[in-house]
């Protein structure tokens, strides 16, 4: 007489299956979901990152124009400049006395900063 | 028996009725609907096979056409800085305003609207809006607010484009160097064009796919190979030295009633150019209203009788040969004949000895010639070109011409007398410019140049390539022409250009001009000075020109313009006083 075969209880297979399907089912959703999200958000920042650099080159022509020689000669004008005529800017020679001490000065700080240090190591 | 069996016949009938169905028996009928249906299938499975094998490739490029699309995506163009890193030139996001007229329902209407906001004249628009074709521009390089005003009020059949637009916010600075580009970003002239596929950069191409709405789709929107933007142009131009040559250009023109001048400062130390203007100029951001006169840069592009200043060529050539010697005296009358032609020292003078030193100073055109005539026909001839006067410079500039001196064997009688004292010759200001340059750097000629180095997209600087050099006289002949020039605007004809503690070593020029017909000359002149500054140390050199002033003479007109210009610019670079340089010995008493 055969034995009776023992009845396999199918709930855990059908639930544990149901978990493994349900899951991917919603990793991939998800998944799916996160891509298209950081889709758009790539698609906002590189629009934001191109209105700012449309923001830049504008506020760079502005620059360029504010500084324009034109416009910077009528606002000194404005403020009451007068152009450099040939003449206006005298060069004031160095006085050799003056060389001299700047000389002596440089000489000193040499003695000071090298020999002195070499003759009194220890100090 | 008389009634049939049945279902042996040909029709059956009903067993509750008696009537034969029509059809014939289930099963054939099912055979003949298996058999249809297998017809309709095969034909279904036919077209499946067309469709999907044979035609596959096609209908997948057409459903990819349908929702991909490939756009080029420009590359912006670089700027062009001067030497100092301000933007002469800079692209700017535009947008392009185009219309299908197929699609335009109030073409009148619409016409007002977009001219308002445009400003543009309706006519046009209207004649856009109403002419055959499904795409015409309405206006480029558009403003981005502009723009945006205009797409808000969401007209039918109108669109938009990216685009760049091209703005030279300093106007009409150095705008003949500059050049322009065309509308599609190409460039037309100067040093837009000449330096264009630097500037320009490479385009990229961006994929894109989108839905039937006309949506980008998220996920299929990918770029195949970014844009690569162009380099920019650092120049040698000093925009402040610049505009400073332009406005004095402008005011000497004015004041001398002239046609127009030219203005060229260089570095002779390096060849580079520091200002380069003609007058009358053009605004580059208002091209429409440039007209060819204007944008010529003739500095480069024009040629032009030099006159006087170009007697240095001769004595340099003298002393370099041996032919003459510094204290050497020649003996100079007032008036020299040639073939029937008389030449004549503009100063009124006696028979009298004269030094190369006064030759220069006094500007004598019979010393000149006497000068050149001991040289001989081909030594004098070899130094023209040694000086870079049969030649073009080689300037980073599109359009240089060359000067117009015939080759030595096609010389006349009179080319000996003319040639030397700079007429029946014609060079650019630039080539001229160059002699004194070269005087200036010691004997040594160096390639004149508009660029000092490109900067790539990612910030690497590119060093243009070093300037062509070549020795055209020694060092001593050099030192010696400047002592004899530093002389002439110390007591000869170029007192007006002299600029205290700095000294200028220069010659001034007044060539009569070819008449309009070509028969000989005529009762106008070219008056120019060129030369350098400080003397003894030379950090620049300027050449100025005007065309036809009514004051004639290049010490009345062309001087002073020199030393407004080369004053600004010592200031400008910082450049220290330098001691005068010695007399050169001289018989004629100064004054």
């Amino acid at each position: 007489m055969a034995r009776p075969v023992p009845k396999r209880r199918k709930f855990p297979f059908y639930a544990s299956a149901f978990l493994i399907v349900g899951s991917l089912v919603v990793g991939i959703v998800s998944f799916q979901a996160l891509v298209s999200q950081t889709s758009f958000r790539m698609r906002e920042l590189s629009q934001h990152a191109t209105e700012l650099q449309q923001e830049h080159d504008r506020l760079e022509l502005d620059v360029a124009k504010l500084s324009a020689p034109q416009r910077l000669q009528k606002a000194a004008r404005a403020l009451g400049m007068v152009a450099q005529k040939p003449g206006d800017v005298r060069a004031i020679s160095v006085r050799p006395e003056a060389e001299k001490r700047q000389d002596d000065l440089s000489q000193e700080v040499r003695s000071f900063s090298i020999e002195s240090l070499l003759a009194e190591p220890h100090r | 028996m008389t009634a049939r069996r049945a279902g042996s016949g040909r029709r059956r009938s009903s067993p509750l009725t008696g009537r034969r169905r029509p059809g014939g028996s289930p099963a054939r009928r099912l055979v003949s609907l298996l058999a249809a249906l297998a017809l309709g299938l095969s034909g279904i499975f036919a077209r499946l096979i067309l469709l999907q094998v044979r035609d596959a490739s096609a209908y997948t490029a057409l459903a990819r056409d349908q929702r991909v699309r490939e756009v080029n995506v420009p590359a912006t163009r670089g700027k062009i800085l001067d030497r100092n890193g301000r933007a002469l030139a800079l692209s700017v996001p535009a947008l392009a305003v185009y219309a299908d007229p197929s699609l335009v329902v109030d073409a009148l209407g619409e016409a007002r609207t977009i001219a308002a906001d445009l400003r543009l004249h309706s006519n046009d628009i209207f004649a856009k809006l109403t002419s055959p074709g499904t795409f015409t521009y309405l206006a480029r390089g558009v403003g981005l607010e502009t723009a945006s005003a205009l797409r808000a009020r969401h007209l039918p059949g109108i669109g938009f484009l990216s685009e760049s637009r091209r703005e030279y916010p300093s106007g009409d600075l150095a705008s003949q160097v500059l050049g322009v580009v065309g509308v599609d970003g190409e460039g037309l002239g100067g040093l837009e064009l000449h330096y264009s596929a630097e500037l320009a950069g490479q385009a990229g191409r961006a994929v894109l796919e989108s839905d039937p709405s006309g949506m980008l789709i998220p996920q299929g929107t990918y770029v195949d190979t970014p844009p690569t933007a162009g380099d920019d142009l650092m120049l040698t131009i000093d925009t402040a030295i610049q505009f400073q040559a332009q406005a004095a250009l402008a005011r000497a023109v004015r004041q001398n009633k002239a046609k127009g001048g030219t203005v060229i400062v260089i570095d002779p130390a390096t060849g580079e150019i520091l200002a380069m203007t003609s007058y009358p100029s053009f605004d580059a951001s208002d091209l429409a209203h440039a007209t060819a006169e204007q944008e010529r840069n003739r500095a480069v592009t024009d040629v032009y009788e030099p006159g006087s200043v170009n007697k240095v060529v001769a004595v340099a050539a003298a002393l370099e040969e041996g032919t003459l010697t510094l204290n050497q005296r020649l003996r100079v009358p007032q008036t020299y004949e040639s073939y029937g032609h008389v030449f004549r020292d503009v100063h009124t003078h006696p028979t009298e000895q004269m030094t190369l030193g006064d030759i220069v100073a006094f500007s004598s055109n019979v010393g000149a010639i006497q000068v050149a005539g001991g040289l001989g026909d081909d030594t004098f001839y070899s130094y023209l070109e040694r000086f870079g006067l049969t030649s073009r410079t080689g300037i980073d500039f599109p359009g240089e011409v060359d000067g117009v001196i015939d080759p030595v064997d096609q010389w006349n009688g009179l080319s000996m007398a003319t040639i030397p004292i700079g007429q029946g010759i014609a060079v650019t200001p630039l080539q001229m410019a160059q002699v004194y340059a070269t005087i200036a750097n010691g004997g040594m000629w160096i390639q004149p140049h508009l660029v000092r180095e490109t900067i790539g997209p990612d910030g690497e600087i590119h060093p243009v390539p070093t300037a062509a050099s070549r020795r055209v006289v020694s060092a001593e002949t050099a030192s010696a022409v400047a002592q004899m020039l530093a002389y002439a605007v110390s007591v000869g004809t170029g007192q007006a250009a002299q600029i205290a503690e700095f000294w200028v070593a220069g010659k001034t020029g007044t060539a009569e001009k070819v008449r309009a017909d070509g028969q000989g000359y005529g009762d106008k002149f070219v008056a120019s000075f060129i030369g350098f500054t400080p003397a003894s140390r030379p950090a620049l050199v300027v050449a100025a020109i005007l065309d036809e002033p009514v004051t004639e003479y290049g010490g009345v007109a062309a001087a002073p313009l020199f030393q407004q210009i080369a004053s600004f610019a010592l200031t400008r670079l910082h450049v220290p006083p330098a001691p005068p340089l010695p007399r050169p010995p001289h018989a004629v008493k100064p004054g």
